[in-house]
C-alpha cells in the first residue's frame, strides 16, 4: 500500500524521517490553529490523520467521546493595566501575564486600586497574593475584592506556558503576573491600581481518537497498541500560535512511522494497533475513555514528545510491564539511546490504571506549550531514534513473547 | 575496584526502576501506596479532584518554574 505522504511500506528498512518531518509540518501548520480537544482544528487533524493511516492500510474509526467541566477556554484576550499616577501600562498576555486556571470568567475590564492580601480593607481592589490559595481567594472574595494577582514564572524564552485544564475555579477573577513585575506592583500598593478583565470559561467538548488496527492478533498471540496524544492547547484569540510541534505532533510522527515499519516486518500472528489520542491536555480523557476497550493481555507503549533527545529517554511504567520493560530495555541497547526512569505522566497513565502493562516514553518537548514549540525545532534524529527504539522494543517483545 | 554504570543505552540501573520511577506520585500509574506530592503532578487525591491523571494546579505551578518533567 503506499501514500502520498509516507511512500510505499518500508519492508526491511528504517523510520522514514522525511515522512516523520513532513507529518510534524503538517500538524503544526495554521489550518489546525494548536489542535485543542473540541475545535474544528483539532477535528480537521483527527480526520487527516485518519486519512493517513487509512492510505497505509490499517482499518481506521474516529471514536468520538464527552468531555465534561474539563476544558478551560481563554476566549478573548486578557487584559491587564497598571495605572501609577499619570502612567498606564498595558502589560503583554503570555510574556507578562496570563490567566490563572483557577480563575472565574470575568470578561469585562474591572478597575480597582491594588491592595495586599494582608491588608484589613480589600474592598473594590485588585490584591497582590504570594501564591494561589482557594481559601485566601475566598476571604478575598467575602472582603470585596476585585480580583486576584498572583506571582509566576517564565520559561527560559521568557514565555508562561499555556495550559487548559487546572484546579476548581474561585469566585474572583486571577491572573498570573511575571515574578519579577508582580514584585515592582508592591511600591504601587496603595496609589497604583489595576485594570483587568479574564475571559476564562469551562467549555464541555467531544473529542476524537483515532483508532487504526494493523492487524488483529491470533488467538493467545501478542497484541501490541502503540499510542500518542495529537491534540494540543490550541491557538489563543488573537492569533497567537500554539503549534504543538513538540508535544506531541513529534510522538505522533514517530508511533505512525514505527506502525508502519512493524507492520512490514512483525510476524503475521502478532495483533499491532495504533491509537492517537484527543484530549491529554485536558486530563488524558482519550485515552482514559479507550482503556477500557483495550483487550486484557495487550502491551502499550505510548509516546509524549520525541524532539530533543538530552541525556536520556524519559520513561514510565505501569501495569504488569516487567516484559515491556525488559523488551524497552534491550531496545535501548540495541539502538543506542540511554533510558532513565522518570515521571510520564501522560497517557500511559490511563492504560496502565485500567490493569494493562503500559510503558510511556518521553524524548523532549523544546518550547512547551508555548508558541515556541514550532516544527523546526523537531530534531531529525530524536525523531529517528524514538522510532527505531519503538520497533526494537515491539520486536525484542515479540521474539519473546510465549503464549499462555 | 570501581563499577562503570554508564551506558551507550538501556537503563542503568535496574528497568524496574520505571515501575516507581522518581516523582512519579500516586496519580493513575496503579501505585498503591499513600499518596505522595509529586514535582509535576500533585497528589492522587488532587488528581481525584480534578478528574485528571495528574494535579493540575501542581504541574501548572512545575510548568512555570521550569521543570521540565511535566507532560
Amino acid at each position: 500500500m503506499t501514500s502520498p505522504l509516507l511512500g510505499s511500506a518500508p519492508a526491511g528498512a528504517g523510520p522514514d524521517t522525511d515522512a516523520m518531518k513532513q507529518i510534524v509540518a503538517r500538524l503544526a501548520a495554521d489550518e489546525y490553529a494548536g489542535r485543542r480537544v473540541g475545535t474544528p482544528g483539532g477535528r480537521a487533524a483527527a480526520e487527516w490523520l485518519a486519512d493517513l493511516l487509512s492510505e497505509v492500510g490499517a482499518a481506521v474509526t474516529l471514536d468520538e467521546f464527552a468531555v465534561r467541566g474539563a476544558v478551560r477556554e481563554v476566549y478573548a484576550t486578557p487584559q491587564l493595566t497598571i495605572h501609577n499616577g499619570h502612567t498606564a501600562r498595558d502589560l503583554v498576555f503570555r510574556r507578562e501575564f496570563c490567566e490563572h486556571l483557577a480563575s472565574a470568567d470575568r470578561p469585562e475590564p474591572r478597575i480597582g486600586p491594588l491592595a495586599d492580601i494582608g491588608d484589613r480593607d480589600l474592598s473594590g481592589a485588585w490584591v497582590l497574593d504570594g501564591g494561589m490559595s482557594a481559601d485566601r481567594a475566598a476571604i478575598a472574595y467575602a472582603s470585596g475584592a476585585v480580583g486576584l494577582l498572583v506571582p509566576r514564572g517564565t520559561d527560559a524564552a521568557g514565555w508562561m506556558p499555556k495550559m487548559i485544564a487546572g484546579p476548581a475555579p474561585v469566585a474572583l477573577p486571577v491572573l498570573a503576573v511575571r515574578n519579577d513585575l508582580h514584585e515592582q506592583l508592591r511600591p504601587a500598593i496603595g496609589t497604583g491600581a489595576v485594570t483587568a478583565s479574564v475571559p476564562l470559561r469551562t467549555v464541555d467538548v467531544t473529542g476524537t481518537n483515532v483508532l487504526a488496527t494493523f492487524r488483529r492478533p491470533s488467538p493467545e498471540r501478542l497484541a501490541v497498541l502503540l499510542t500518542a496524544h495529537f491534540d494540543g492547547v490550541g491557538d489563543d484569540p488573537g492569533g497567537v500560535r500554539f503549534p504543538a510541534a513538540c508535544d506531541n505532533a513529534s510522538g505522533v510522527a514517530a508511533i505512525v512511522a514505527a506502525a508502519r515499519v512493524l507492520d512490514a516486518i512483525l510476524p503475521r500472528q502478532v495483533g499491532l494497533a495504533v491509537a492517537l489520542l484527543d484530549a491529554e491536555e485536558a486530563g488524558a480523557h482519550g485515552s482514559a475513555y479507550h482503556a477500557r476497550f483495550v483487550e486484557d493481555g495487550t502491551f502499550v507503549v505510548n509516546l509524549d514528545g520525541a524532539a530533543q533527545l538530552s541525556d536520556a529517554a524519559h520513561v514510565q511504567a505501569g501495569g504488569p510491564a516487567h516484559p515491556l520493560l525488559a523488551a524497552l530495555d534491550a531496545a535501548g541497547r540495541k539502538v543506542g539511546v540511554p533510558l532513565l526512569a522518570a515521571a510520564m505522566p501522560s497517557d500511559n497513565r490511563r492504560y496502565a490504571a485500567a490493569g494493562l502493562a503500559a510503558v510511556g516514553i518521553g524524548m523532549g518537548m523544546p518550547g512547551y506549550q508555548t508558541p515556541a514549540e514550532t516544527a523546526d525545532r523537531v530534531e531529525e534524529a530524536t525523531l529517528d531514534r524514538a522510532a527505531r527504539l519503538v520497533v526494537a522494543t515491539v520486536t525484542n517483545l515479540a521474539a519473546a513473547y510465549n503464549p499462555r | 575496584m570501581s563499577i562503570d554504570t554508564t551506558t551507550a543505552g538501556g537503563f542503568a540501573g535496574d528497568p524496574t526502576e520505571a515501575l516507581n520511577p522518581p516523582a512519579a506520585g500516586a496519580c493513575c500509574g496503579g501505585r498503591t501506596e499513600p499518596a505522595q506530592l509529586s514535582t509535576c503532578c500533585g497528589t492522587a487525591a488532587q488528581a481525584d479532584a480534578e478528574g485528571s491523571c495528574c494535579g493540575t494546579a501542581a504541574k501548572a505551578d512545575a510548568v512555570a518554574s521550569g521543570a521540565g518533567c511535566c507532560g
